[in-house]
């Protein structure tokens, strides 16, 4: 009988995954507290676009809009942490399960519509988001954004309590929370769960046919989704004791959206690649903003002055390279039926 | 093998009304799906029949009684028609094309609590060894008649009692739909599954069948056994082309 074993990592995956890990035990030594705080954020991004492969990925929803979670995550969390006095790891948590809560409320729409539609409602929200949490001093510090009193800081067992010493501390925090997500989040969408989400995605009215509640069912993936991104938001508050408005651009939730496609929905570690991939596009634009004396056709090239300009044209160009995601080159190409 | 899965069930039909909007479609239909048996319906294009599967799964403004085995389903819900134990395949075969062969499989079984999912899925990759073949494949990447399979499969997967297939031949090539038939037939045999099939291909549904209706404009024009319609002038001229 043919065996039907559970999916496995590929020989690929288990390297990547060997590399990736060889690579984040060295960025500690090799760069300042800065530096350490930027590769970490760089790092809690991958549960932003985690929680949008979630939701359009394995779940057919398209969300524009899910910077907004992250707001959301990161207000309640600093809320949490300073307005209630809760200790760290419970205001996180509590502060991703907010994010979770307002997600599945989003999600109500999305019982009525889908695609484009849903995409737009999104889109709008996230637009909405930004004047709406000014009003709400309270929690997002009004126009100016506030300082968190509490500090995150390595627990009294940490070796050390230096500046360098408590970055490294909230460095790997944050890799063992994403580590945790990666895997929670792979176990999750190969559950029966994750089965009748995907069923869903690619069939409705077939799922709805074999006894999927679509209601329940979209409604829990729209949680689980703002829910992962809230934990991005929880975990901004850990790095940098300061919430504000200003970093919850439309043009965030966007840039969120375009790297999980980069990346390749519907796959896990498409996550992971899509935030590799524009990171490096994003350094590119950086590094060539400094590029200077190239003569006659300079003028031609000083749009590489422009960081966004590199950006925009990376990602053009990774779509056009990869239409199915980074994660997404092996996976065969689907025949109409 | 398989005997032990299916109970014997029939379903009975009377003056069925369906209509999408004001456009009424099927116009007081009666007939009955005698259990164990293969029964098909015919019909031209338009005449109505996959609206009569549609109306028997509650998947349409209908009014009339649908009994399945002994009890009323016409105002049942379509998922708990299904828990009831009547399995649909759609036309065009509605598979999950982004899903594996085997998840497909496992959606099909979705509303099954027993521990028996695993043995039913062997039990069927042993009937369409292609299938088992092709168990971690997308299903979107199999061939239409692949894919055919793969949605009696999955249909079969919460034990109906009742398998209603909605044109299983369309778009696949001759030989291929002779070799499903021949499935369906040996399914039937060895299972008793009582099975109802909508059908174009009139040659073959009434091959394979026991009883036939013909069903035109949203009425019931004849019907018999399949080897009264093979033989019958009417239906010789207009659906077997003799």
């Amino acid at each position: 009988m043919t065996s039907i074993a559970p999916q496995r990592f590929s020989r690929l995956g288990v390297f990547g995954v060997a590399l990736a890990l060889g690579g984040l035990a060295i960025i500690p030594f090799v760069t300042s507290t800065t530096g350490l705080r930027q590769a970490s954020q760089i790092i809690i991004s991958v549960l932003a676009v985690l929680g949008v492969n979630v939701a359009t990925g394995y779940g057919g929803m398209i969300s524009l809009g899910h910077g907004v979670f992250i707001g959301v995550g990161a207000f309640a969390t600093g809320y949490y942490v300073d307005g209630l006095g809760l200790p760290w790891l419970l205001a996180i948590a509590l502060g991703a399960a907010t994010a979770g809560l307002s997600g599945a409320l989003v999600g109500l729409p999305a019982l009525r519509i889908k695609g484009i539609h849903l995409a737009l409602v999104t889109l709008g929200l996230a637009i909405v988001f930004q004047p709406l949490s000014k009003r709400f001093p309270k929690f997002s510090g009004g126009v100016s954004g506030k300082g968190i009193e509490a500090e995150f800081v390595a627990p009294s067992w940490w070796p050390g309590d230096t500046r360098m010493a408590t970055a490294v501390y909230r460095y790997l925090f944050c890799i063992v929370i994403v580590g945790l997500a990666l895997w929670a989040t792979w176990n999750l969408v190969n559950s029966r769960f994750g089965r009748s989400m995907r069923a869903i995605r690619d069939n409705d009215t077939a799922a709805a046919v074999y006894g999927v509640d679509l209601i329940s069912a979209r409604l829990q993936t729209f949680a689980v989704s703002a829910g992962l991104a809230g934990l991005c938001g929880a975990l901004q508050v850990v790095l940098v004791p300061f919430v504000s408005q200003e970093k919850f651009t439309p043009q965030q939730s966007l840039v969120i959206y375009a790297t999980a496609v980069i990346g390749g929905l519907g796959t896990i570690w498409g996550s992971v690649l899509g935030v590799v991939a524009r990171t490096a596009v994003g350094a590119a634009g950086e590094a060539a903003a400094g590029v200077d004396g190239l003569g006659p056709i300079g003028e031609v090239f000083d749009l590489l002055d422009e960081p966004a300009f590199v950006f925009g044209v990376g990602l053009i160009l990774l779509t056009f390279l990869f239409p199915r995601g980074l994660a997404g080159i092996k996976r065969p190409k689907r025949i109409s039926n | 093998m398989v005997d032990d899965v299916f109970d014997e069930v029939g379903l009975k039909v009377e003056n069925l009304h369906a209509s999408y909007g004001s456009v009424e479609v099927l116009r007081g239909l009666d007939f009955e799906v005698p259990a164990k048996g293969v029964s098909v319906i015919l019909g031209a294009n338009g005449a109505g029949k996959t609206t009569t599967l549609r109306a028997i799964c509650n998947m349409c403004d209908t009014t009339g009684s649908v009994v399945l085995g002994d009890e009323d389903i016409s105002r049942t819900g379509t998922a708990e028609i299904v828990r009831k134990g009547m399995a649909h395949v759609p036309q065009g075969r509605g598979t999950f094309p982004e899903l594996s062969t085997l998840d497909n499989l496992m959606v099909g079984a979705y509303t099954r609590k027993d521990n028996e999912v695993k043995d039913d899925v062997d039990r069927w990759f042993e009937i369409f060894p292609r299938l088992a073949e092709r168990h971690a494949q997308m299903a979107g990447s199999l061939s239409g008649g692949e894919q055919q399979m793969l949605a009696v499969a999955r249909a079969l997967m919460c034990r109906p009692r009742l398998l209603l297939l909605d044109e299983p031949s369309l778009g696949l090539a001759p030989l291929i739909i002779e070799d499903l038939f021949e499935r369906f037939i040996t399914l039937n045999k060895e299972t008793g599954l009582t099975m109802l099939i909508v059908e174009q291909n009139a040659n073959l549904a009434l091959d394979m069948a026991d009883y036939g209706y013909v069903i035109e404009s949203g009425e019931i024009a004849l019907h018999g056994s399949a080897d009264q319609l093979k033989n019958d002038p009417a239906v010789q001229e207009a659906y077997l082309g003799a």
